[in-house]
């Protein structure tokens, strides 16, 4: 298969799929390989919201998609495929930061706060990440969630970078996924969201009820 | 690690950990935190899977289809009942960054979905990485079935067991125990009827079923009905198990012969 190559910084690289330089661009039977577990292939739609392939984890079905949606599919996976690839570079770049000798406490705070706040850009996206990718994400978002700097020892944070880096590669496996999320869990770090909702104090009960009172508002104007 | 100094962690234990309640959530932290070595039955995972996933997968299947907040609030409504909608609006209410008023829907669906796809994928090991044992000692086969990724969706059936797709060793592993049965049968059968839960009734019913036959009724898929017997047998080679499930533990332990402590549960929850 043919692949196009783009720059990233930090001289790593990221491949998508199809002919380089928009020479024609032909149409190919992607393989499950070539799907599961490598967001530069990911066929998930965010807008449509679902596949655009059927993907099976492991004994995987593959339909033939229709040549006009795989064009179009090319050309809209090449463009997110390469912003976030930029943005996980610069998530990578965040947290690296904070082992830089350089830095002030301030800026590593910043960096920090912006760290997590790119997590949340690049889950924004959701296009173009792979199940596995996204199961790392997702797991230092929740494990990051409403938590300073502070609450980290330096031992966490480098668990945090190797888990930012991880996530940077083109392919994420199976194996790869959970042994991250296992090394997060081995550092103390709460990968779990607190969804248990079986009994809710008072007030916690109130505090939902007001947020369904103000959705029931926006859902009201839409 | 010594399996007989093992703190079996209940199915409700596991709940209360991912509980919004910081004081339920940090009492149970402490009580893990504390004890020697902690273990827990396979089969808790069946029930967790029975419950608090399939609820995430609906969850997330609802938020996946609808086509602004306004659907995906009926959708859930509609299907996933009280419940669902309170996980949904627990979700929103913890990531900051979801923000229903300005945001287009499409950027606050893709924040959830990686949320509830990251909880789901690591759902078994979020629940087996807390303790230093998993036990399964009759090999129970749905437990071993994590939740799969098929087509864009999660999906985590609890099929019929059946000869077929079944290879546990649940009635080799009542088979022994039948004493155990025996001295429950008599006395559930002394304490005062208003004293008898469901659960408990239902497990009295399967028990003599048990001896009656000569088997334990595996084909009549009674095991999740038992839940708490299966658990309670199996932390007997444990140092005791711990829950805050008073009224079936309680009279549980006493005639199959294990050590209850119950988790405080109603004393350390916020109010």
């Amino acid at each position: 298969m043919e692949k196009q190559t783009i720059e990233r910084s930090e001289g790593l690289t990221g491949s998508v799929s199809g002919k380089p330089n928009g020479g024609g661009t032909s149409v190919k039977i992607l393989k499950p390989s070539d799907l599961e577990g490598d967001f530069a292939f990911s066929t998930y739609d965010a807008f449509a919201g679902k596949d655009l392939l059927s993907v099976r984890q492991e004994k995987q079905i593959v339909k033939q998609p229709s040549r006009n949606m795989l064009l179009h599919h090319e050309r809209l996976t090449e463009s997110k495929v390469a912003l976030v690839a930029h943005e996980l570079d610069e998530a990578y770049d965040l947290i690296s930061s904070l082992f830089d000798t350089n830095i002030d406490e301030v800026e590593r705070s910043n960096n920090f706060d912006a760290w997590k706040d790119k997590l949340l850009d690049i889950s924004e996206m959701g296009i173009s990440l792979s199940l596995w990718h996204r199961q790392i994400l997702g797991g230092l978002i929740a494990g990051v969630n409403e938590k300073e700097i502070y609450e980290f020892t330096d031992d966490v944070i480098k668990t945090f970078r190797d888990a930012t880096y991880r996530v940077r590669q083109r392919r994420v496996s199976y194996i790869d996924a959970n042994r991250t999320i296992k090394e997060l869990m081995q550092k103390g770090v709460s990968v779990e969201m607190p969804l248990a909702i079986d009994s809710l104090s008072e007030e916690q009960m109130l505090e939902l009820e007001e947020l369904e009172t103000e959705l029931a508002g926006i859902i009201g104007k839409e | 690690m010594a399996i007989d100094s093992s703190t079996f962690i209940d199915t409700d234990i596991q709940i209360h950990r991912l509980s919004p309640d910081v004081d339920a959530k940090n009492a149970v932290k402490e009580e893990i935190d504390n004890a020697e070595y902690t273990a827990m039955s396979a089969f808790s995972l069946l029930e967790l899977k029975g419950n608090y996933i399939q609820a995430l997968i609906l969850l997330r299947r609802k938020i996946a289809d609808g086509k602004n907040i306004g659907d995906v609030m009926a959708r859930i409504n509609n299907t996933g009942g009280r419940k669902v909608t309170l996980m949904f609006l627990q979700l929103a209410n913890k990531i900051g960054r979801i923000d229903f008023n300005s945001k287009p829907w499409e950027e606050n669906r893709q924040i959830l979905l990686t949320l509830l796809d990251s909880q789901i994928a690591s759902s078994w090991m979020i629940f087996t990485g807390v303790v230093d044992y998993v036990c399964d000692d009759f090999d129970c086969t749905r437990a071993s079935e994590e939740p799969e990724f098929v087509s864009n969706k999660w999906f985590a059936p609890i099929p019929k067991c059946r000869k077929d797709n079944t290879n546990c060793s649940i009635i080799e592993f009542i088979e022994v125990r039948k004493d155990d049965l025996a001295r429950l049968i008599d006395l559930l059968g002394k304490i005062p009827k208003e004293e008898i839960t469901s659960e408990l009734q239902r497990i009295k019913n399967v028990c003599e079923e048990t001896l009656r036959d000569g088997a334990f009724p595996q084909e009549k898929n009674v095991c999740r009905q038992v839940g708490d017997m299966l658990i309670g047998l199996q932390s007997k080679i444990g140092k005791e198990i711990l829950s805050s499930n008073y009224k079936e533990h309680s009279y549980l332990s006493e005639g199959l012969g294990y050590n209850f402590r119950q988790f405080p549960y109603a004393d350390v929850r916020s109010k």
